[in-house]
């Protein structure tokens, strides 16, 4: 875990749930953390290099903008599922890839443009992996998203 | 827009400059983008690992549908939990909502659960813990 101070976690509090939509973002959040914003963007930039924040940006919502998507869950053998990973992995329209506990010991989301298009990278991730148990459960409906986390 | 915000005092004018438009409409462009939902929200996507969430469980649920709004109501006010989906039921997987808990500890994970659990007074669910996160990104829109 990275260690940081005070000042980090309200930055990082800060960055993620009151991001300031104006032309000079990083000398409002100097202003409200009493710095200045040579230090924020340093620390920022830290914070980038340690790993901390992945990205800075739009988080879209992707019905909106027409995508389609699904969690899929395989059963692979514990000796075929790092192979199996990187398969998956290698397709940029899985963008979470994840070993579970469980039958279904592989979880991954797929997105796509189309139903089309979906249902093909799928098929072509089933044939190459050849999972012995495999599941896809789309969306019907989504309750809750939020992706920020207290510092 | 999906691209990162550079770190730099303006921000906004290489964007603005690429789009032939001034810092201010880009900054209203993004403001009705997230009136109008299709911005869910704009700031940092922060590794939760990296500052101490080291444990997260998907928990899968079998709730009757006439209970499931009063699921969510539930779950909505608890901050550990990130994602609650509504998805397709099997005969051989019998569960119909999942939550995506996020904890400083496996015990804190469970306890959320269990709060859950008693509130709402299910008890059909299964737990899977996450052990390896093998791939976790932004979608690539330009790749699509």
């Amino acid at each position: 875990m990275t260690i940081f101070d005070s000042i980090d976690s309200q930055l990082i509090n800060q960055l993620q749930y009151e991001f300031p939509l104006v032309k000079k973002p990083y000398e409002e959040l100097a202003n409200r953390l009493n710095i200045s914003e040579d230090e924020v963007l340093s620390r920022v930039r830290r914070l980038y290099a340690d790993g901390v924040i992945r990205d800075i940006g739009a988080i879209f919502n992707s019905n909106m903008i027409g995508l389609v998507s699904t969690l899929v869950a395989l059963q692979v053998s514990e000796d075929t599922i790092d192979e199996a990973a990187r398969i998956i992995s290698s397709y940029a329209e899985v963008t979470h890839n994840y070993e579970r506990e469980g039958d279904y010991n592989v979880w991954f989301t797929l997105t796509a443009a189309s139903e089309e298009a979906l249902t093909s990278t799928l098929t072509e991730i089933r044939e190459r992996v050849r999972p012995s148990r495999y599941l896809s459960v789309p969306a019907k409906r989504v309750f809750k998203i939020k992706t920020n986390f207290r510092a | 827009m999906h691209r990162s915000l550079p770190i730099e005092s303006r921000p906004f004018l290489a964007l603005a400059h690429e789009l032939g438009a001034t810092e201010d409409e880009v900054l209203e462009v993004i403001r009705a983008l997230i009136t109008h939902d299709v911005i869910r929200r704009y700031g940092a996507v922060v590794r939760h690992g990296r500052i101490g969430y080291s444990s997260n469980v998907l928990v899968a649920w079998d709730i009757p549908e006439e209970r499931v709004n009063e699921f969510d109501k539930v779950v909505r006010e608890i901050d550990e939990v990130s994602h609650v989906y509504e998805r397709t039921r099997y005969p051989e997987w019998n569960y119909n909502i999942y939550t995506m808990i996020h904890g400083h500890s496996r015990d804190e994970c469970l306890d959320v659960l269990e709060r859950i659990s008693n509130s709402v007074k299910i008890k059909e669910y299964v737990s899977l813990f996450t052990k390896r996160e093998f791939k976790k990104r932004k979608l690539d829109l330009d790749s699509l």
